[in-house]
């Protein structure tokens, strides 16, 4: 077992918030003379932090907005010094903060890329050997000597991305940069990640798309104010974390219920969905379900405002808003009874989910004109937990193997 | 938990990596080719203003001192040269590259607040490559001023260069040790940037540049009971614009007294400025 590629022990880091923008000398010097000193305040960014990012590992950092993700990975790259603490890293170290920095809007792609690869450490002899390489990945042969202010922002950041990864790094910071380009490209970097991964790179990867630590991260470490909440393997601190985030959720919502809630966030007001909430196949009502298990949507409708011929609709999305499903209802809101309130429900079978959050819209349009009546955004929201698969399925799966040599030639000898 | 002392270590991979520690050569030169590029780009006359800039200045000094108010350039000694226009051109030029290098240094930091908040490398460069733009330009000027001096003037001022060269190395370690201090304090109070310009505008008046020290010396006047002449010698660009005369009017070597105090102030502030830098340059990032 080798050692860990980077060690974080005890690292805290503070921040000196000036509420009053004292950017300027007078307001220092004026400041001393009259000992006014209330108006500054520290943030603790992190909190005493401590983890270690085994050697040719992905390994994925969570947590909400200000958690101190990005600066954890400032403090890496050395742009932070850490106050207290200490940072072991083992191994040539280059950073994917932002794409594209140090592009100078006046000069050429060309100059751009020695530029930028000699801020990462390229020396001239190793720029121009990968130099071919760094457009081609790009794909901007034809532009290259071309003022970059000349560019489209997504030829801007495929140029940066080819630039920070070409560097052949031992150990790799990666913030949110995941996303750039055009679904192409996205492979392509996604490829590119991949490939350095197999070259025995390690990888730092901050993301808010559980799905993306799932499926690429072995280890993770979730940070909730500025603390380490939950350090291991990218399974369990993507299931621990969600589980906060369904509690988070819950809590500002201010008691809508167990799994149920009245509202969402309505797209008509027109009143005809009264609420609707998630209910296991024992028919109580739940908020987070196995990835096997039948569950149903039930939707009370206000019969008085339904339209005459109406449909119920439901959209089944995960937690980074990827419409997985979108059903309508046949007619079960159809001649509905002039007035009192309805109760339909949906039971989904067979869906097999993996773990983490999902959210149901629910809607009510009018099947004659197709206009929508009422449709309730994220009205039920629910965590799918205990799946071993990344994503968004779980497959029933059986793995089977056979020895090829002998398969082969008996294959082989039946002809 | 205790807190403990910050501390970060690097076991860098085998030598010949592609990222090492050595003198950042490569990125020295493209920051400062960037400087010099991004500067001229998008101007017509690109390279000429470095020579316009100096020109229009001292045609308009010329007037007004020479021609209005009558100041009387010193004959050159051995050179016999006496000429007003390049007895200005020979201080003003050195003083132009002292203001350029200490405003563009000091503005350096705060200018790549970006690639210094997203990426690390070392962050001296950054102030050293404005520099470097800035001297670059002021070694055209002096080239051209030795081929005008040299056609027109005096022929010996070429053999000279050797020793011109290491006055201006001495003036360019001196305005980096100062930018150094002036572009960490930029990076917190971004007064510091017009402060400079405020500062640098009463230490041209302070500086016999189109007037000759020995108006200065002929005056006789003493000031806390110190001599005029003695106070002036306080001021480290006195000696710096006495070298480039010394060099390109009167076509002789500076003195020993002059390289000695030139060589002090620019070690003290490579010293003093480096020690600076070197103390603030882990918090530049989350100063800015």
């Amino acid at each position: 077992m080798s050692l860990p590629a980077i060690e974080v022990s005890h690292l805290t880091k503070r921040f000196v918030i000036h509420h009053d923008h004292s950017d300027s000398l007078k307001e220092i010097l004026l400041g001393r003379i009259t000992r006014r000193h209330e108006r500054t305040e520290e943030f603790l960014a992190l909190d005493d932090v401590s983890l270690s990012v085994p050697a040719g590992s992905v390994f994925g950092l969570i947590g909400p907005n200000g958690a101190g993700k990005s600066t954890l990975l400032k403090c890496l790259a050395k742009i932070y010094e850490p106050d207290s603490g200490s940072i072991v890293v083992r191994g040539r170290m280059s950073s994917l903060l932002e794409l594209g920095t140090g592009f100078h809007p006046d000069l050429t792609g060309r100059e751009n890329v020695f530029l930028n690869a000699s801020i990462l450490g390229l020396s001239r002899k190793a720029i121009a050997h990968r130099f071919d390489d760094i457009v081609a990945f790009a794909e901007l042969e034809r532009f290259i000597d071309n003022p970059i202010k000349t560019y489209s922002s997504g030829m801007v950041v495929r140029l940066g991305f080819s630039v920070a990864t070409c560097v052949e790094p031992e150990i790799l910071l990666v913030d949110e940069v995941l996303a750039v380009g055009d679904t192409r490209f996205k492979r392509k970097s996604r490829e590119r990640m991949e490939n350095l991964l197999t070259s025995g790179c390690t990888i730092v990867l901050v993301a808010h798309d559980l799905g993306t630590i799932r499926s690429l991260c072995t280890e993770a470490a979730s940070l909730v104010d500025s603390k380490v909440r939950c350090l291991g393997t990218a399974a369990d601190v993507v299931d621990d974390y969600t589980k906060l985030m369904a509690e988070a959720d819950r809590a500002a919502s201010g008691g809508a219920g167990q799994g149920g809630s009245d509202a969402g966030e309505r797209f008509a007001a027109a009143g005809t969905i009264i609420r609707s909430s998630l209910l296991d196949a024992m028919g109580t009502e739940v908020d987070a379900v196995e990835p096997n298990a039948p569950f149903a949507v039930r939707v009370v409708v206000d019969a008085g405002r339904c339209p005459d011929e109406a449909i119920l609709t439901l959209s089944l999305r995960s937690g980074d808003g990827t419409l997985l499903s979108f059903l309508t209802s046949n007619e079960v809101l159809s001649s509905l009874p002039s007035r009192g309130e309805v109760v339909a429900e949906a039971t989904l079978d067979g869906l097999r989910l993996a773990s983490g959050q999902y959210e149901v819209t629910v809607g009510v349009r009018d099947s004659r004109t197709g206009q929508i009546v009422d449709r309730a955004d994220r009205a039920l929201r629910f965590a799918v937990t205990g799946s071993s698969a990344a994503g968004y399925l779980t497959p029933v799966t059986t793995w089977t193997r056979r020895q090829v040599g002998s398969d082969l030639a008996a294959e082989l000898r039946t002809r | 938990m205790k807190p403990r002392l910050p501390s970060r270590s690097r076991e860098d991979g085998a030598p010949g990596g592609t990222i090492s520690n050595r003198f950042p050569r490569e990125l020295l030169v493209n920051l400062t080719m960037r400087q010099i590029r991004g500067t001229y780009k998008r101007s017509t006359l690109g390279f000429g203003w470095s020579m316009l800039n100096p020109l229009v200045s001292i045609a308009v000094y010329a007037l007004v001192f020479r021609v209005v108010l009558q100041v009387e350039a010193p004959v050159g000694d051995p050179s016999g040269v006496h000429n007003y226009g390049l007895f200005l051109v020979a201080g003003i030029l050195p003083w132009q590259y002292h203001v350029a290098g200490l405003v563009s240094q000091t503005a350096s930091l705060a200018a790549n607040r970006p690639l210094i908040e997203k990426v690390y490398f070392p962050r001296w460069t950054v102030p050293a490559s404005s520099l470097a733009a800035v001297l670059f330009e002021f070694l055209i000027e002096m080239a051209v001023l030795l081929v005008i001096m040299a056609i027109f003037f005096h022929a010996g001022s070429l053999l000279w260069v050797p020793v011109l060269l290491v006055v201006i190395t001495l003036q360019t370690a001196f305005l980096f040790g100062m930018g150094q201090i002036l572009a960490i304090m930029n990076a917190r109070f971004r007064d510091t940037e017009h402060l400079i310009r405020l500062v640098t505008q009463i230490w041209f008046w302070l500086t016999p540049i189109i007037y000759p020290i020995s108006l200065v010396a002929a005056r006789d006047k003493q000031i806390l009971g110190i001599d005029l002449v003695t106070l002036y010698k306080l001021n480290p660009m006195v000696w710096f614009v006495d070298a480039y005369r010394a060099l390109l009017y009167d076509v002789r070597g500076p003195t020993l007294t002059m390289f000695v105090a030139m060589f002090g102030w620019a070690a003290g502030a490579l010293v003093v400025g480096g020690w600076y830098f070197r103390r603030n340059e882990a918090r530049i990032a989350e100063r800015l």
